[in-house]
C-alpha cells in the first residue's frame, strides 16, 4: 500500500514486461500489474467467455471479463511460474462462462427474448436466413450445430492454434478427450458440409 | 499399422518431423487420405477466417478498460484496510458525541500503520490524528486518506480542509498533501490545505513554509501567506487571521475557536498580488514573483498532473468532459503527444473514429518510437476495423513496424497488414508479409495462421 495513488495510472504497454514480472507485480501487490495483465489477455478472455455462453450480451461478457481478472489478482500469489499464463486465464474464463450458464438457466428460459445484442460467433449466426449468404456465415452454422463441448476443443485447435496436450490442461480434461472430441467435430462438419452446402463450399 | 492410422494424428498436429514427412510422403500415394487432408484444410482455414473476422471486435482492448480493471482491484484491496479501520471509528465517534454532549473534548486518534486507511470527521466536530508525531487536523465531515505512513508521509484530501502539525524531517522525506490535482510538500511547520474546487486549493501558512507543485511549476508559501487560485490565476497573499486562528482550532490547540472558521473564509482580495507563472516549455528555474520578495520557483513536476486528473475522469465515466478538456489543452499544447494520445483515447471510446485516428496520427508524426509506434498501431486498428479504410490502414500498420514499439504487437501488426493488403487486392504483397510472419514468429498461433493462409493462397 506505500506510495499508492488512487488516480488511475494507465499501465505500461504489456509488451514491455513479461508474463512471470507481471504477475510477481501483481502478488506483491501493484495495483498496475493488473491493468498490464489485462491489456495483454481481456481479449483472449472475452472470445473464451463469448464461446461457452454464446447467450451473453456483451454487457454480461464484460462483467464476466472483469471477474476473471480480479479472480485472476486474488489468486496471482497462487499462479505458479510453470503455468501457462494464457492458458490459466482462459481456464478461468471458460469456467466463469460455464458457472454463469448453470446459474442462469432459468432466467434464459423465462425470459421470450436476449435481454441485450449477443456477440461474437452468436451474433453471426442469429441473422435471419435470408441474410445468412456467403461461406463464411455457413461455416459458421455448422459450427454452431455442434455440441459445445466439441466446438470449444475445434476452435482452441483450429482457430487459435493451441496443441492437444494444452488444451487439455485449459479445460481439465485428459489428452485422449481431446483427441475424441476433435476427432468427432471435424467428422461433424465434414459431414455436415458434404450434406448440406453447395458445391462451391470448401473451395475457393 | 497403416499409414492411413496416423491421418487424426496428422489433423492434430501430433506428429513429429519425422513422421510428420512420412505421412506427407504417404499423401501422394494415397488418394483417399490426401482428399480427406485436403477438405479438412479448406474447411479449418475458412473456419479460422470466418471466426477470427467475428471474434475480432472482442479482441479490441483499449487502455481505459485496463486502467478501470486496475482502479477496481486497487479499490477492492483498500476497502478490507478500511473495513479494519471501521471498528476504530465507530468506537471514536462514540466517544466524541459522548465528548460533545457536554465535555467539549476533542476526538483524538492514535492513526499507527494506518497507511491505506480513509478518515472520516463526523458532521458533528472536527478529528485530530497523530501520525508518528504529526498532528492532522480534520474539520467536521471531511475525509482524508493516508496513502503513505513513515518517515515519508503522504495523504490525500478528499473533502473537507486539514490542518496539520509537522514534525521536522530528515533531507529525502516529506510530508506531502495532495488535493485537486495539487501536491503540498513540507518539511516541518504548520498549514492547512482546503480543496476548494476542481484543480482549486487553498493553502495557508502558519509556521515555517511549504512548497505547493503542480503541472509544470510550483511555488513557495511562507508563515502568513496563503496561495488560493485554480489555472492559471493564482494570488499569494497575507494570510488573514481566520485562516491562521482556524489552523489551531483544527489541530485543537484553541478549541474555542471554531473549525468552521477555515471552511469559510475567503481568501482575502485586498492586495492580491497575482503570481507569474513560468512558462511550461522553460528548462531552467524560474520565479514566480511577488512584489517587494522574490518567490523561488522550480520546474519539476513531483505531484499529480491535469492528465491523472483527466484519466480519473475517463475512469469514473466522464469521458465528455475529459474530452472537452483535453480539446481544449491540446489547442493551447499542441506538442503534447502524451495529451494526444489520451484523447485519441477518449474518442475512441466516445465511438467517434474518425476523431480517434487523427488524434494517434499527431502522435504518430511527432511522439517518441514508442508512442508513436503504439499510436500508429491503435489508429491502424481503427482505420481497419471501425472506418474500414484499407489503405490507411495499411499505411499505419507500416509505420509500426517501421518503428518497432512495442515488439509485442509485431506479429498481429503483420497479420492485419497482410488482411488489408488482401482487402485490397494487393495478394502479392499480403503473401510477403505471410511469410515474414512465419518466419519470424515460428511457434506461435500467428505463424500458424499465416502457414495456413498462404496454403489458401497457392
Amino acid at each position: 500500500m506505500n506510495g499508492q495513488q488512487d488516480t488511475v495510472e494507465v499501465a505500461g504497454h504489456p509488451g514491455e514486461r513479461s508474463d512471470r514480472d507481471i504477475m510477481a507485480a501483481l502478488a506483491a501487490g501493484d495495483s498496475a500489474a493488473l491493468g498490464a495483465l489485462y491489456l495483454r489477455y481481456a481479449g483472449l478472455v472475452r472470445c473464451a467467455i463469448a464461446r461457452c455462453a454464446p447467450e451473453m450480451s456483451i454487457g454480461e461478457v464484460d462483467e464476466q471479463v472483469q471477474e476473471v481478472f480480479l479472480t485472476a489478482a486474488r489468486r496471482s500469489r497462487d499462479y505458479v511460474e510453470s503455468d501457462r499464463l494464457r492458458a490459466w486465464l482462459y481456464g478461468i474464463g471458460a469456467r466463469t462462462a460455464r458457472s454463469w450458464r448453470r446459474n442462469t438457466w432459468l432466467r434464459r428460459r423465462l425470459l421470450k427474448g436476449r435481454e441485450g445484442e449477443p456477440v461474437g460467433m452468436a451474433a453471426a449466426v442469429s441473422s435471419s436466413p435470408e441474410q445468412q449468404v456467403g461461406r463464411r456465415e455457413e461455416i459458421l452454422q455448422l459450427l454452431a450445430r455442434l455440441p459445445a463441448v466439441q466446438r470449444e476443443v475445434l476452435l482452441l485447435h483450429a482457430v487459435d492454434g493451441w496443441s492437444g496436450e494444452e488444451i487439455a490442461q485449459m479445460l481439465g480434461i485428459t489428452h485422449e478427450a481431446v483427441r475424441t472430441r476433435l476427432f468427432r467435430a471435424r467428422q461433424a462438419m465434414m459431414a455436415a458440409a458434404d450434406a448440406g452446402l453447395p458445391a462451391s463450399f470448401g473451395r475457393e | 499399422m497403416t499409414m492411413c492410422s496416423s491421418l487424426a494424428s496428422y489433423l492434430n498436429r501430433e506428429l513429429n518431423e519425422a513422421q510428420d514427412a512420412a505421412f506427407m510422403a504417404h499423401l501422394a500415394d494415397c488418394p483417399g487420405c490426401a482428399r480427406e487432408v485436403a477438405r479438412w484444410q479448406a474447411l479449418e482455414a475458412g473456419l479460422k477466417e470466418a471466426v477470427d473476422r467475428v471474434e475480432a471486435p472482442l479482441r479490441n482492448v483499449d487502455e481505459l478498460a485496463a486502467a478501470r480493471m486496475a482502479a477496481l482491484w486497487r479499490q477492492e484491496r483498500n476497502a478490507e484496510p478500511r473495513r479494519r479501520s471501521g471498528r476504530w471509528r465507530a468506537v471514536a465517534v462514540a466517544a466524541v458525541l459522548l465528548a460533545l454532549l457536554g465535555l467539549g473534548l476533542w476526538r483524538f486518534v492514535v492513526a499507527g500503520g494506518s497507511s491505506g486507511t480513509l478518515w472520516q470527521a463526523p458532521s458533528t466536530g472536527p478529528l485530530t490524528l497523530a501520525l508518528r508525531g504529526d498532528r492532522i487536523g480534520l474539520s467536521s465531515s471531511g475525509e482524508v486518506e493516508v496513502l503513505e505512513e513513515g518517515p515519508t508521509t503522504r495523504l490525500r484530501l478528499h473533502r473537507g480542509t486539514i490542518a496539520c502539525a509537522v514534525q521536522k524531517r530528515q533531507r529525502g522525506d516529506a510530508f506531502v498533501v495532495e488535493a485537486a490535482g495539487w501536491a503540498v510538500t513540507v518539511v516541518g511547520t504548520r498549514f492547512s490545505v482546503r480543496a476548494v474546487g476542481p484543480l482549486s486549493i487553498e493553502v495557508t501558512v502558519a509556521q515555517g513554509a511549504v512548497r505547493v507543485a503542480g503541472e509544470g511549476w510550483s511555488a513557495v508559501v511562507r508563515a502568513g501567506q496563503t496561495l488560493r487560485g485554480k489555472g492559471e490565476g493564482w494570488h499569494i497573499v497575507a494570510a488573514p487571521p481566520p485562516l491562521v486562528e482556524g489552523i489551531a482550532a483544527l489541530l485543537g490547540d484553541r478549541p474555542s475557536v471554531s473549525d468552521r472558521r477555515l471552511e469559510s473564509a475567503p481568501a482575502a482580495s485586498v492586495g492580491a498580488v497575482p503570481v507569474d507563472l513560468p512558462s511550461a516549455s522553460a528548462e531552467t528555474g524560474a520565479s514566480a514573483s511577488v512584489p517587494g520578495r522574490k518567490v523561488p520557483a522550480v520546474l519539476t513536476v513531483p505531484g499529480l498532473r491535469d492528465m491523472d486528473i483527466w484519466r480519473d475522469w475517463i475512469v469514473s465515466g466522464k469521458t465528455a468532459e475529459a474530452c472537452a478538456a483535453l480539446d481544449r489543452h491540446t489547442g493551447a499544447h499542441p506538442m503534447d503527444v502524451d495529451a494526444w494520445m489520451l484523447l485519441g483515447d477518449c474518442r475512441r471510446k466516445l465511438r467517434d473514429f474518425t476523431a480517434s485516428a487523427d488524434a494517434y496520427r499527431r502522435v504518430v508524426s511527432a511522439g517518441t518510437p514508442e508512442l508513436a509506434g503504439r499510436a500508429a498501431y491503435r489508429a491502424g486498428t481503427i482505420e481497419q476495423d471501425q472506418l474500414k479504410n484499407h489503405a490507411e490502414a495499411v499505411r499505419m500498420f507500416e509505420r509500426y513496424l517501421q518503428s518497432g514499439h512495442p515488439a509485442s504487437l509485431a506479429a498481429e501488426a503483420t497479420m492485419r497488414m497482410a488482411i488489408a493488403l488482401m482487402e485490397l487486392g494487393r495478394t502479392d504483397e499480403a503473401k510477403v508479409r505471410l511469410m515474414e510472419l512465419v518466419r519470424r514468429h515460428e511457434g506461435t498461433g500467428s505463424a500458424a495462421r499465416a502457414r495456413r493462409m498462404l496454403e489458401e493462397l497457392k
